[in-house]
């Protein structure tokens, strides 16, 4: 086999290692290898553990990804390592074991070949703050991969892996995604049980496959799930947008992308419905405040006082400000939840799928990790959110998929939603995207990702 | 509206009945938390909602 493998799709891979075209114990040296040459200027693994990978490998099972190496997001327990999340250590208490996640991977006989790098406790959509230090986008290293899964998709935007597991809680699995032109898919909230998950008692975060097309984040995600997501025509769709509120205050790179990706979508028979959602308006603050109280070891003060000497600043403050947050907008939070369930409940019996841009500009300098949008110059992640909350706030599936490039060569994702349990129709329209775009998107590859190694 | 320095102080002392000290560089990220966030906050905390019902029971891995 002439290419590197890592090269190859995450279902080459694993049909290439069935047939025994490629050895898996090749495959694994290999990844490890080129993640030893490459990862460096991105900084997008934390940890790899050729020891216990190689262990893995040994006693992995025949199975859909039999001796095929996958990256997770330091979230999950592994039998030799705990979680950190980012972090100089999880506030979760999880210490090395199997989590359902490296149950359901090992049972699929893959092999784990590394942690992936993360935002800081997850809180963040840029990916520039983490005890590991800041990881940088395959396409050019000196912008954001995005957050809080932002190893995971440079991960696989630079060929380091073919499939990676990240987590989202409000777009963390989606903005990364589409920052470094891979395929993230947020499943529907609480179909892989949480156990070994750091955020376990987390009602908006579910964790999703990262890869470089729809049919691999299939196959990732079959395995994730224990249970096919079955592929139906996507001919025929119908298709809700709701221009007024989240069309709106995008760069104009991408809006370009996703309405030229819309009208790629029309083009094939879709039939596109403007439509509006009660409770838009309050879906930023919303999203926020559910995912940082949740997510908060400060919920208890004596946590904030023992971890955030050991956090960053940004962190810390964060922490703590979420002490003084007034009981009255948690409670009008949820009450706006309510009323986003109840709009996307009743638009999903007009609509197939929801669509919106992924994010509202590329990717930002890691240095100044701001968007500058027709309202002005805001941090990302207050204008990620605006996007990313609302699949998390109500539970369903969403999918970034790559569609376009801004003037700076940086991906750009449009994002589409669908009811819940539906997983599988976002990765339909995805690979009917990718095929009439003759995979322009998805095959494009980094310059890092060039390199002999 | 508070000026800054009733701001900084209102934060100081909310987190001092917990026990809480805060730094002057995280004192500045929670002002600027609130200069980002606090405008959609207290619109949230000031919209009438008494025609949104509540949802009991949430289960977000289905439909309401």
């Amino acid at each position: 086999m002439a290419e590197h493998p890592q090269d190859l799709s995450l279902r080459a891979q694993a049909e290439a290692i069935a047939t025994g075209e490629l050895d898996a114990t090749e495959l694994l040296e290999a990844t490890l290898a080129r993640i030893e040459e490459r990862d460096p200027p991105i900084n997008s693994i934390a940890d790899t553990f050729g020891a216990e990978s190689a262990r893995m490998l040994a006693e992995a099972p025949e199975g859909p990804l039999h001796g095929v190496p996958i990256a997770i997001k330091d979230q999950f327990a592994l039998p030799w390592r705990a979680p950190r999340d980012g972090a100089y250590r999880t506030p979760s208490g999880i210490g090395p074991g199997e989590s359902a996640l490296y149950r359901r991977l090992r049972d699929a006989g893959a092999v784990i070949v590394a942690v992936t790098n993360m935002h800081e406790f997850g809180l963040g959509s840029t990916g520039h703050i983490s005890i590991y230090g800041p990881c940088g986008n395959p396409w050019n290293a000196a912008h954001c991969a995005g957050g809080s899964s932002g190893g995971s998709a440079a991960a696989v935007g630079a060929r380091l892996v073919a499939g990676a597991v990240g987590t989202d809680g409000g777009g963390s699995v989606r903005f990364p995604s589409a920052y470094c032109g891979v395929t993230g898919i947020k499943l529907t909230w609480g179909q892989l049980s949480s156990e070994g998950f750091t955020l376990a008692d987390h009602s908006v975060t579910a964790a999703g496959p990262i890869c470089r097309d729809a049919a691999d984040a299939r196959l990732l995600g079959e395995a994730m799930l224990g249970h096919p997501l079955e592929r139906r025509p996507a001919e025929g769709l119908r298709i809700g947008i709701p221009s007024a509120q989240l069309w709106n205050d995008l760069h104009p790179d991408a809006e370009r992308a996703c309405r030229e990706a819309l009208e790629t979508i029309r083009g094939w028979g879709a039939e596109v419905t403007e439509l509006s959602l009660a409770g838009v308006e309050h879906a930023v603050i919303s999203a926020v405040l559910a995912l940082s109280i949740e997510v908060m070891p400060a919920t208890k003060p004596e946590a904030a006082i023992e971890i955030a000497p050991h956090l960053s600043t940004l962190i810390s403050a964060l922490m703590k400000g979420q002490l003084l947050m007034p009981a009255i907008a948690l409670a009008k939070a949820d009450r706006i939840r309510a009323q986003l369930r109840r709009s996307l409940a009743n638009a999903f019996e007009r609509v197939d799928v929801l669509a919106w841009p992924a994010i509202p500009a590329a990717a930002p300098p890691i240095e100044n990790p701001s968007v500058t949008l027709p309202s002005g110059t805001h941090p990302a992640d207050f204008a990620n959110v605006r996007l990313g909350g609302i699949a998390n706030l109500t539970g369903v599936p969403a999918i970034s998929i790559p569609c376009g490039f801004s003037s700076e060569r940086l991906p750009l994702g449009l994002q589409l939603l669908a009811p819940w349990g539906e997983d599988a129709r976002l990765l339909d329209v995805g690979e009917l995207f990718e095929q009439q775009t003759e995979r322009r998107y998805v095959d494009a590859t980094p310059q890092l990702a060039q390199a002999a190694i | 509206m508070l000026n800054q320095e009733q701001f900084d102080q209102l934060v100081r002392l909310g987190l001092a009945q917990y026990g809480i000290e805060v730094s002057d560089a995280e004192l500045a990220v929670i002002r600027a938390f609130e200069h980002v966030y606090g405008p959609s906050r207290d619109a949230l905390v000031t919209a009438d909602l008494s025609d949104v019902e509540p949802e009991l029971g949430l289960d977000p891995s289905r439909a309401p």
